[in-house]
């Protein structure tokens, strides 16, 4: 069976949430492994969980993007496997230049916990291709530092719908380097793969997403 | 070689700063301060490091900034506010 990576940092919360739908939705065996035992040759696809890593100090994302696990998610990502940041993950993944641009204080300026939509702007990623292009989906997202900011073009996958939450540039909500192999993105798809726990009035918009990484990893992409 | 303590400011270069623009608004403006015109925010951080002198002390700072990626330079700039004899 193939084998997702879940790396753990000091502070990352969000790992169980990743294990539960990996193994449940996408029927993949799913492993939390321990940042300092992290070897990306035991893994097929590798998901940075949301959190906050060492506190957010310096800047989220920034302390644990220097940290020889990352080395290893890097040298996954030249291969060409799968690699995903959700929220912290995304941080980690944008100071560690997995993918471009920075991660700023939300503007207005305080700490968003709350249902979105957003619209699939790409579909040919190894995290969206069960999507359709352009149609909109729901999410939570719960962060402070999420004001995605960047220069030159961008690989955008997801775009916040009807409401810019936290001021990023063109309301943009998760990108994806080249390949589409790495993709990061603010809001959670983990929180939103069930309709248990889906609130009235929206969609359980990150069920593909999960979909997505099982195809990707049966076909390649 | 002498110790020498580098102090730096990490600040955003031109994206919005919102932390900085809510001090402005409702704290200085608000506390009859009309004459200041900005204020932004950032972080602070000293470094104490061992050099030859102070110019080369504020290039080894400078230089670890860079490479560990203590500043994210699409949207910050380092700011060496001063350095002293530790």
């Amino acid at each position: 069976m193939r084998r997702v990576g879940i790396i753990k940092f000091p502070g990352t919360n969000c790992d169980l949430d990743v294990k539960r739908v990996v193994e449940k939705i996408a029927g993949l065996e799913a492993r939390i492994v321990w940042f300092k035992r992290f070897k990306q040759e035991e893994f097929d696809a590798i998901v940075i969980p949301g959190g906050f890593s060492y506190g957010d100090w310096l800047r989220a994302g920034a302390i644990a993007a220097r940290s020889p696990a990352m080395r290893e998610v890097e040298r996954a990502a030249e291969d060409g496997k799968p690699v995903l940041g959700i929220c912290n993950g995304f941080q980690i993944l944008v100071e560690a230049c997995l993918l471009p641009g920075a991660l700023l204080s939300n503007d207005p300026p305080r700490f968003i916990c709350k249902w979105v939509r957003v619209k699939v702007e790409n579909v040919k990623t190894a995290f969206t291709r069960e999507y359709q292009e352009g149609e909109v989906v729901s999410m939570p997202i719960a962060h402070a530092e999420g004001r995605f900011y960047a220069e030159g073009p961008i690989n955008v996958v997801f775009r916040y719908h009807g409401e810019n939450p936290n001021g990023s540039l063109n309301a943009i909500a998760g990108v994806s380097n080249d390949r589409g192999n790495v993709v990061g993105l603010m809001p959670h798809p983990e929180r939103s793969a069930e309709p248990e726990i889906t609130p009235r009035g929206f969609d359980s918009g990150g069920y593909r997403l999960w979909i997505s990484l099982r195809e990707s990893l049966a076909k390649g992409w | 070689m002498t110790k020498y303590l580098v102090h730096v400011a990490i600040v955003l270069k031109g994206s919005r700063d919102p932390e900085g623009e809510t001090i402005y608004q409702n704290v200085v403006l608000s506390g009859g301060f009309t004459n200041v015109s900005r204020v932004r925010s950032g972080k602070y951080l000293g470094f104490e490091v061992e050099a030859q002198n102070e110019e080369e002390a504020v290039r080894l700072v400078q230089d670890l900034c860079f490479k560990l990626r203590i500043y994210n330079p699409t949207v910050h700039r380092l700011i060496v506010l001063g350095v002293e004899n530790a």
